[in-house]
């Protein structure tokens, strides 16, 4: 349709070397092209404004440059901690990657989402697939096929999953708040369903097995959801273990609102490790995930010829001032 | 409800046909004139068309223009960081905005590296998204800024769209929202408040939106400021406060960051030192990130409406209307800056 769109015989032209010459210098084949060739097809690519067309070359050479990342709500910090470390690997294999969101976990909804997500990203033909997404319980259709995938936390039987230790870092949690003197703790979950929020609650109530639990959306308005309706039946805690730091601010909130000072008042502990809480105050006590490496590990796992098993990424307790010695 | 009728508009949602017969032109000449076309139509028959289109209350379907015209139904957004809230929230109302057009988004990240913003426009420019839309801040002085306009503007040639966010280095549709006069309005209203002396944050890397916001700041302020430009992160501002000598540290009765980001980080460095908020120094910063909601004291800031600038955004990627938006930013004063006591 356009006059002008220069095409690759241009370029080759330009740079009077042969048309496959200037297919392998732009199109990245395993044939290594000397690299003052190589220079001289870049610079008329460049004089010449020509961009490969990725649709066909990932037709063509059976994938593209783009590695695509699957994330739930992107303005959650946990995924953009996650998405840094993927787009620090690919940065340095010189690859682009295109992050799509599937919104806040929402019930089957969500998953709906990511499906129609990944069969758009198929015509795309990715060189690989992260997905950062939590996985439902049960659910192992996580698809496999194409392009290189892999999945951070939870993934489905056959699936490259970079494992995260969630159950041992809220054993470990559950222990310190043993320690400092908590007895009486309410854990404020998200839907049950959700493997990573399981193996959360499972962890923590290993240690204390009298910890009750209240469900809620993932997110910091449900955190202040279950902790506003722990409140209303009348339940005063010493402390609440919300499984993210997300849903732990705004069980924060919460308390604010309701007269309690967070901390003084009744303890609260979140899971993750993101960047706000050092932001709120009380500064909130947390399990440290390193996410921007396991973002990396996810990436460079999907794109491994032949990936070694490796060792969960360990989780670890932070104690800050929001759960003070009782 | 009750709604008054006119002949002229049938109840049903005006269509392109209903135009056309209004104008008393042909579907295809309405439709050119209404959907954009590189095919020109001559200025009286546009005129007749347009003013069919305001009389009938015709808007256009933009969801399935989109798939008449465009290649895919991607917008592909090009961010500065994607740890940076004000980016992530940006990327969330834009992604909230293009589902209502049936759109999807997709996002790319710069890490404000010049550099790697031309090779991203030129990879994405290969997947022939229906949109670029660039929302990173434009460098002051830009080192390759003719190379980028080559690349869009072929973009353009080949069907796509090219819409900016809040800067206006590149000849492209900008929305923006009023960065120099948000700040200026700030700087004059905590003037009112009786601040006199003011430390001001800008960004260490040179971005031409972040230093309207100190230009803008410093001339509504008045008062004796001092400019400094820590890295243009939280931990740089952080770093930047714990590393400052105690006179230095004394002396403002004010610190504006250029950003809530950084006025966080500024806030952390603070607490290290042993600095009470606003006892013992009054903090303010640019953006209303969302995470403000969490920060005690409350922070005072300027607001940027996000989903007015996404919907702006979303219209211009998709209509051909051209020409720039600018949405409104205004001071939002909280308890982070009290008035001075003296």
């Amino acid at each position: 349709m356009s006059l002008n769109t220069p095409t690759l015989t241009d370029v080759a032209a330009h740079a009077g070397v042969s048309l496959a010459t200037a297919s392998r210098a732009l199109n990245g084949s395993a044939r290594k092209v000397n690299p003052e060739l190589q220079e001289r097809v870049l610079a008329s690519a460049r004089t010449l404004g020509y961009s490969a067309n990725v649709q066909a070359q990932a037709v063509a050479r059976g994938t593209s440059n783009v590695v695509a990342l699957v994330v739930g709500d992107i303005a959650d910090p946990y995924f953009a901690s996650i998405s840094s470390g993927v787009v620090r690997v690919a940065d340095e294999r010189g690859l682009v990657v295109t992050i799509t969101a599937t919104g806040p976990y929402a019930g089957p909804e969500s998953t709906a989402r990511e499906e129609a997500a990944l069969d758009a990203l198929r015509g795309q033909r990715p060189r690989a697939v992260v997905l950062a997404g939590s996985r439902v319980v049960g659910t192992d259709t996580r698809p496999g096929d194409g392009g290189r995938v892999a999945a951070i936390g939870s993934g489905a039987p056959g699936l490259r999953t970079v494992d995260v230790d969630n159950r041992g870092g809220a054993a470990a949690l559950a222990t310190e708040l043993l320690a400092l003197g908590y007895r009486d703790v309410a854990v404020l979950a998200g839907p049950e369903e959700l493997v990573t929020v399981r193996d959360r609650v499972d962890g923590f109530r290993s240690v204390l097995p009298s910890a009750r639990v209240v469900h809620a959306e993932f997110t910091r308005e449900g955190g202040h959801r279950a902790m506003t309706a722990l409140l209303a039946a009348g339940e005063r805690p010493d402390c609440v273990f919300a499984v993210s730091d997300v849903m732990a601010i705004g069980a924060m909130a919460a308390l604010r609102e309701a007269g309690i000072v967070p901390g003084e008042g009744i303890g609260v502990a979140g899971f993750d490790d993101i960047p706000l809480v050092a932001d709120v105050t009380p500064a909130l006590t947390s399990v440290a995930l390193p996410l921007a490496d396991i973002g990396a590990r996810a990436l460079e796992l999907a794109l491994a010829d032949d990936p070694s098993p490796a060792e969960p990424v360990p989780a670890a307790v932070r104690l800050r001032a929001s759960t003070p010695r009782r | 409800m009750v709604e008054a009728q006119s002949d002229a508009a049938p109840r049903r949602p005006v269509t392109l046909t209903d135009v056309a017969r209004h104008a008393g032109v042909s579907q295809p000449t309405a439709s050119r004139v209404l959907n954009g076309s590189a095919r020109t139509v001559a200025e009286n028959y546009r005129k007749r068309v347009l003013e069919a289109a305001q009389e009938l209350g015709y808007t256009p379907n933009l969801a399935a223009q989109a798939i008449a015209r465009g290649t895919s139904g991607t917008i592909a957004l090009v961010i500065g960081g994607i740890s940076d809230p004000y980016f992530s929230a940006l990327a969330a109302a834009l992604m909230k905005q293009a589902e209502t057009y049936g759109l999807r988004v997709s996002i790319a990240v710069t890490d404000r590296r010049v550099d790697r913003e031309l090779e991203l426009v030129r990879e994405l420019r290969g997947q022939q998204p229906r949109a670029i839309v660039l929302a990173g801040t434009g460098y002051v002085d830009p080192p390759n800024g003719d190379e980028l306009v080559a690349e869009l503007r072929r973009f353009e040639e080949t069907g796509g769209k090219v819409v900016l966010i809040s800067r206006t280095d590149l000849p492209f549709e900008t929305v923006t929202f009023d960065t120099h006069e948000g700040a200026r309005e700030l700087a004059a209203e905590l003037a009112g408040l009786g601040y006199r002396r003011a430390l001001v944050l800008g960004s260490g890397t040179p971005l031409l939106s972040m230093q309207q916001r100190v230009d803008g700041f410093v001339e509504g302020f008045g008062g004796t400021t001092t400019v400094a430009y820590p890295e243009f992160s939280w931990a740089g501002t952080r770093d930047f406060i714990r590393a400052l000598p105690d006179d230095e540290l004394a002396a403002p009765e004010l610190i504006f960051a250029i950003t809530d980001d950084m006025a966080l980080g500024a806030i952390a460095g603070l607490r290290d030192r042993g600095r009470r908020i606003p006892q013992d120094v009054a903090v303010a910063g640019f953006d209303d990130i969302t995470t403000l909601r969490d920060v005690v004291p409350p922070l005072t800031t300027v607001h940027v409406p996000l989903d007015q600038v996404a919907e702006e955004t979303v219209r211009r990627a998709l209509d051909a209307d051209g020409g720039g938006r600018t949405v409104p930013a205004h001071p939002v004063i909280r308890a982070s800056t009290p008035p001075v006591r003296r």
